[in-house]
C-alpha cells in the first residue's frame, strides 16, 4: 500500500523536480539521523513532509550534502519543520508493511525484514504515540474486515483512510480538519488502488481482497470491476484536490498539485487499464535528472 | 445535543448501561446535594436538565417514535446533519422502519460526510429512482458525478472555464484572420457565433 503517491515527472518544471528531490533527500537525512536507516524511505512520507512544511510560515533551510547513495554529486536537502514527524510516520508505515507481508506471505525474508525494523518501530512508537495508536487501531479494524470477508468497498477502505486522516491532522484548529480530509481521501484512494492493482494476485493466492469478493458476488470479471470503480476513485481524488486547494500553503503548491492532479490520475489510469507497475514508476522517478 | 455524549456512553451502549449512567448522573447533579441558592446548585440544576433531556431523547429513539409517519422525523435528521451530528443522524435513520426516497437521500448525505462515497452515490441513486422528479436528489447525484468528471477532464487546470475561453479566443482569432484573407469565408461559423 505504499509508494503510490508520486508526481508525474514529465509535467514537473525543472525547479519543481529539484524541490521534490530536495524534500525526498531531506526526509532521507532525517531518517538517517533519527533512526540510522534509509532503505525504508518512501514517497508517501515525502508527500506528507511537503504538505506539513508547506504550511509553515518559516522558510526551510537547504543544505548541500554528499551521501553514500550519491557519493559523487552533492545533493540539496530541504530541512524543514515536518521532517522529523514525516520520518517517524515513515518508520511506522514501513513496519506496518513488513508486518503485513510477514503475515500474508510468511517466509524467512519477510520475518527478517520485520525483525530488522522492530527497534526503529519501538522508537517511533515512543516518539509519536498518537500515530502509533491509530496504526494499531487500524490494523485491528483491517483484521476484522478481513475476517468478515466483506465485499463492501466503503467499509474496507475506512480503517486505512481514517489512519491517514489522523496522521495528516496536526491539531491546529484552523486547518486540522482540512488535513484530515486530505489524508482520509488519499488513504481511501491508496487502499482502493492497491486492492485493484493486486486483484489477480490476491485472487490466485486466495488472500482477502474486497474487489475480488465484489467480482465474485456480482459475477463480474476483473476488468469490469476495475472499470466500475472508476467513478469512486476519481470522486475521491476530486475531494482530495478540493481539500488541498483549501489549505493555506506558503510554498510547494505546484508540486503537490502535480502529485494529486496528475501523478495520481496517471496511476489510476494505468491500474484501471490493468497495467499498474509501481516498480517502473519508481524507476522512472529515480532516473529523472534535474540539470 | 448528542444525547449519548451527555450521558457519557457510546452510541452502541445497551439499555442497561444507559439506565445506570443516567441514574449515576442524576445522583451526581441532584440539587439537594448542594447548598441552597449557591451557584453550584444552579449549575447542577442546569446539568440535570440536560441529562434528563438526553435520557428522554434516547428512550424516545429506542421506542421508535422517530420512525414511522412521514415528514417531522426527517426534519429532525436534517437538523442533526446541519449541526454536524452525523452519528446522531445515522442512529435516527437506522431507527426508521418506513424508508421513503427521502430516507435514502439523507442516508446518502450521512455517508457522503463520512467519506463513504460508493454508498452515498448508491443511496442518492435509489432516492432519485424512487422519486424521479425531485430536484434535490438529482442535484446531489449530479454534484458527485460532476466533481468526479471535473477531476477526470480538467484536473490539471486551475480554472477550466478560463482555459477553455482562451483556447476558444485563439481559434476565433485564427478564424477571424482567415475570414479576412478568404473574403469572409468563415470556416468555423459555430465558433464565430459564440463571440
Amino acid at each position: 500500500m505504499f509508494g503510490y503517491i508520486v508526481p508525474c515527472v514529465p509535467e514537473l518544471r525543472v525547479r519543481e523536480l529539484g524541490l521534490f528531490r530536495g524534500y525526498y533527500c531531506g526526509l532521507c537525512r532525517a531518517l538517517k539521523k533519527r533512526y540510522g536507516r534509509t532503505e525504508i524511505l518512501n514517497y508517501d512520507a515525502t508527500f506528507l513532509y511537503m504538505v506539513l512544511d508547506g504550511l509553515e510560515p518559516q522558510e526551510p533551510s537547504v543544505k548541500f550534502v554528499r551521501c553514500l547513495a550519491h557519493p559523487f554529486a552533492r545533493r540539496s536537502t530541504v530541512q524543514g519543520t515536518g521532517a522529523d514527524y514525516a520520518a517517524d510516520v515513515n518508520v511506522l508505515m514501513a513496519w506496518a508493511k513488513a508486518d503485513d507481508d510477514r503475515r500474508d506471505e510468511g517466509g524467512a525474508a519477510a520475518s527478517v525484514r520485520c525483525r530488522l525494523l522492530a527497534r526503529p518501530f519501538r522508537r517511533a512508537c515512543r516518539r509519536v504515540p498518537a500515530a502509533a495508536g491509530y496504526l494499531e487501531h487500524c490494523a485491528k479494524e483491517l483484521a476484522k474486515i478481513e475476517q468478515e470477508n466483506t465485499d463492501q468497498v466503503d467499509a474496507a477502505c475506512h480503517p486505512y483512510a481514517e489512519l491517514l486522516g489522523q496522521v495528516f491532522a496536526d491539531g491546529n484548529v484552523l486547518r486540522s480538519h482540512i488535513l484530515q480530509e486530505l489524508g482520509y481521501n488519499l488513504g481511501r484512494w491508496v487502499y482502493m488502488i492497491d486492492a485493484l492493482d493486486d486483484m489477480e494476485e490476491d485472487g490466485k493466492a486466495g488472500r482477502f481482497n474486497v474487489f475480488v469478493n465484489r467480482a465474485r458476488s456480482l459475477g463480474q470479471t476483473v476488468a469490469q470491476v476495475r472499470e466500475s470503480a472508476r467513478f469512486s476513485l476519481f470522486y475521491t481524488l476530486s475531494r482530495a484536490q478540493e481539500a488541498l486547494g483549501r489549505l493555506e500553503l506558503q510554498r510547494n503548491r505546484d508540486v503537490l498539485n502535480n502529485i494529486i492532479r496528475l501523478g495520481l490520475r496517471q496511476q489510476t489510469e494505468s491500474v484501471l487499464a490493468g497495467q499498474g507497475d509501481l516498480d517502473r514508476v519508481h524507476e522512472s522517478l529515480r532516473s529523472a535528472r534535474s540539470l | 445535543m448528542n444525547p449519548y455524549e451527555v450521558l457519557g456512553v457510546s452510541d452502541s451502549a445497551s439499555e442497561e448501561e444507559i439506565k445506570s449512567a443516567y441514574r449515576r448522573l442524576v445522583k451526581k447533579y441532584h440539587p439537594d446535594r448542594f447548598p441552597h441558592g449557591s451557584p453550584e446548585q444552579a449549575e447542577a440544576a442546569e446539568k440535570l436538565k440536560q441529562v434528563n433531556a438526553a435520557y428522554d431523547m434516547i428512550t424516545r429513539m429506542k421506542q421508535g417514535s422517530f420512525s414511522g409517519e412521514g415528514a417531522p422525523q426527517y426534519g429532525e435528521v436534517r437538523n442533526a446533519i446541519q449541526r454536524g451530528q452525523i452519528g446522531l443522524a445515522e442512529t435516527m435513520l437506522n431507527q426508521m422502519q418506513d424508508r421513503q426516497a427521502e430516507w435514502y437521500y439523507l442516508m446518502g448525505i450521512v455517508l457522503l460526510r463520512r467519506g463513504w462515497y460508493d454508498g452515498a452515490a448508491q443511496n442518492f441513486r435509489t432516492a432519485y429512482q424512487m422519486e424521479p422528479g425531485n430536484r434535490e436528489y438529482e442535484h446531489a447525484l449530479r454534484a458527485m458525478t460532476q466533481s468526479a468528471g471535473m477531476y477526470e477532464d480538467f484536473g490539471d487546470q486551475d480554472m477550466p472555464q478560463f482555459d477553455m475561453n482562451s483556447t476558444m479566443c485563439r481559434v476565433c482569432g485564427t478564424c477571424a484572420c482567415m475570414s479576412v484573407c478568404l473574403g469572409s469565408n468563415c470556416y468555423y461559423p459555430w465558433i464565430c457565433c459564440c463571440i
